[in-house]
């Protein structure tokens, strides 16, 4: 009797909620749909080098160079989710000298797969300012993928020697703008 | 039966979604009404809680945005949803779920027949949890942070809590006299499962720099605790966690878990006869959590400045990723911690009209019965991880029939302006069965609703309860 009672109460509880509430149509299987594409920017790399740099015991060094790890773009998010990126290069020249300004990717065997040259004219008395903005679509992103170090070099052409008492200085400011496309 | 007891458990645990118990509260002919006012003005004899069916209930509620919003089946593609569900909330609101089941309970009257004091006691689940919409990581990471230059994005907006326990409860309840009944309730608490991690702050920014593209900086003080999930957390564990978790969980209800303590205070003081002033506190307590521990960091500040740069060391191959992992760590540490339980304020001020004596009951000092009707309001307060959350309630109660009383209530909150709620408890000889919803207008579609609690019970209760 007293099951019978409880049985009654809970099937008049539970067909209650069905009847008397309504839901409109929910699809909870959307979640599987997600897909964010944020669009993350941050300086790629800095540095400023003076006339006298180049100069050695007195001796003008036609070139320069830095070598830099970039082994987050090897990271497994990078591998699976980067569809676009821009990397943009500013540098700023005070050296009466022309140069051509190089980046140089390279992969884990140290293999160069990539180079972007910027070519920069001599100071003549106001700054000199060149801009370049270079960008790897869905059809060329690997290569970014692929490279574990930059090399960013100066390669001076000719033109008067620079001394310790040259003066000016080279200034490359770049940044990197990376594309996300997550599922 | 266990079909029908399945059923009826998943259905409550689908629709429902604050952990305001406004049609239970002071809803005194329902002795599971003690659990959130010990000082309630109760009559009973006795009486014992159906094991696993005397108190079901849960709810579940959010602010700025529902279920159908995020789920409609309107061809909206779903990453839209999220953009505009974001768009419209702020980082003061929340998702909230609380679920209670009673696995058993019961009360009596001691000291004999004219005596007013009651003892009640029992053991109930409870999962808790409280989420914050993490406003700024959310925008960070649906859009990134090319098109929010300037925009210091506050890391605090992280603020989440879950938690799964079991409560061993002892309460005690006395009429001091005509005017004044004093309650107060001991608690243990025996946690499953917790995860907290409130006390988030930092930012990160960017803007555009002078000999940097740009400044860029973060400034991270993130902190998650665990406790209870240590096994499961680890990267090794291999094994089955079906069986596991149902190996483990019943060990840690039964006070295996980490341990607190808690208590409950309460009472009802008729100023007139007709005129009722209840108040009670519910979950002063704490737990601490030294067992199964696992808290991750994430500490620091970094600047970004690049792969390269002669700011720092000249000439070095540098490595930006490393210095950054090395400034702001992603660590697992395994230091205890101690959570406070969700404080719970609940106070009443009722009026009662309709006189008549009982001449039927045998039950002349009960106070309720002289009247059919009452009207009130009811104040709610819960402490959250920020600002308290407040609700507003006003009520409608009514004796329909001998043994049929029902409570009505409409009530203001965070998550509606229009909440309208309905208990009805029946005492059919010594059975006792109850249900309450609230949220009624949101029944027709429950899919917009922001709130929606749902509770019902069956107990055994002998004599002066069907008041």
């Amino acid at each position: 009797m007293k099951f019978t009672f409880f049985k009654k109460n809970i099937l008049i509880a539970t067909l209650g909620c069905c009847l008397f509430s309504c839901s409109s149509d929910l699809d909870f299987e959307q979640v599987n749909d997600f897909n964010s594409q944020p669009v993350f920017t941050t300086n790629l790399a800095y540095f400023e080098v003076k006339a006298l740099d180049f100069v050695v015991n007195g001796t003008e060094q036609p070139l320069f160079s830095y070598v830099s790890n970039v082994d987050f773009l090897n990271t497994s998010f990078v591998e699976e989710n980067l569809v676009k990126t821009e990397l943009y290069f500013r540098i700023k020249n005070t050296i009466a000298r022309a140069y051509f300004y190089n980046v140089t990717f390279l992969d884990q065997n140290n293999i160069p797969i990539y180079t972007i040259t910027m070519n920069v004219p001599a100071y003549n008395g106001t700054e000199v300012l060149v801009e370049k903005t270079e960008t790897f679509t869905a059809a060329n992103v690997d290569i970014l993928k692929r490279t574990t170090k930059m090399v960013f070099s100066i390669a001076m052409l000719s033109g008067p020697p620079l001394t310790a008492d040259s003066l000016g200085r080279i200034e490359l400011s770049s940044s990197i703008t990376a594309y996300f496309d997550v599922k | 039966m266990r079909k029908i007891t399945i059923l009826l458990c998943l259905s409550v645990t689908f629709y429902c979604f604050s952990q305001n118990k406004e049609v239970l509260y002071n809803f005194t002919p329902q002795p599971q009404s003690l659990l959130v006012n010990p000082g309630a003005d109760v009559k009973y004899k006795w009486f014992v809680g159906v094991p696993l069916l005397s108190g079901i209930s849960a709810n579940v509620g959010s602010t700025g945005f529902d279920a159908y919003k995020l789920f409609a089946n309107d061809g909206v593609d779903f990453t839209t949803k999220v953009k505009n569900v974001l768009a419209s909330t702020s980082r003061n609101d929340y998702v909230t779920a609380n679920q209670q089941l009673e696995i058993f309970t019961a009360g009596f009257r001691v000291r004999g027949e004219e005596s007013k004091s009651y003892v009640s006691f029992g053991m109930y689940q409870e999962l808790d949890s409280f989420i914050y919409v993490p406003k700024d990581l959310a925008i960070l990471s649906l859009y990134g942070n090319k098109d929010y230059m300037g925009k210091s994005f506050d890391l605090g907006d992280l603020s989440a809590k879950a938690e799964v326990l079991s409560v061993f409860h002892v309460g005690f309840n006395k009429q001091l006299n005509e005017k004044l009944i004093l309650g107060i309730r001991g608690k243990i608490y025996s946690s499953i499962f917790n995860a907290t991690s409130t006390h988030n702050s930092g930012y990160f920014y960017t803007v555009q720099g002078s000999n940097l593209i740009y400044d860029q900086v973060i400034k991270s003080n993130l902190q998650l605790n665990t406790s209870g999930a240590a096994k499961y957390l680890d990267e090794n564990y291999e094994d089955d966690l079906a069986t596991d978790l149902r190996d483990d969980i019943p060990k840690k209800a039964f006070l295996g878990g980490n341990l607190g303590l808690g208590l409950d205070l309460g009472l009802t003081y008729y100023p007139e006869k007709n005129i009722q002033i209840t108040a009670s506190l519910v979950d002063i307590g704490f737990i601490n959590h030294t067992k199964d521990v696992v808290d991750y960091t994430f500490k620091g500040d970094y600047a970004f400045k690049g792969v390269i740069t002669n700011f720092n060391e000249e000439g070095t191959v540098d490595d930006a990723y490393q210095d950054f992992k090395d400034a702001i760590p992603f660590d697992t540490i395994y230091n205890k911690y101690t959570t406070q339980r969700p404080l719970k304020f609940y106070s009443s001020f009722q009026y009662s009209f309709e006189e008549e004596r009982q001449t039927e009951c045998d039950c002349a000092t009960d106070e309720d019965s002289w009247y059919r009707s009452a009207v009130g309001a009811q104040l709610f307060a819960m402490s959250t991880p920020r600002a308290p959350m407040l609700a507003l309630t006003a009520y409608y109660r009514r004796r329909l029939l001998q043994g049929l009383q029902m409570k009505a209530t409409y009530t203001i909150d965070s998550y509606s302006y229009s909440n309208i709620g309905l208990g009805l408890t029946t005492k059919i000889g010594v059975v006792n069965f109850y249900a309450m919803a609230n949220n009624l207008l949101a029944y027709s579609d429950l899919s917009k609703a922001n709130a929606l609690t749902f509770q019902i019970g069956f107990n055994i209760i002998s004599r002066g309860s069907s008041k």
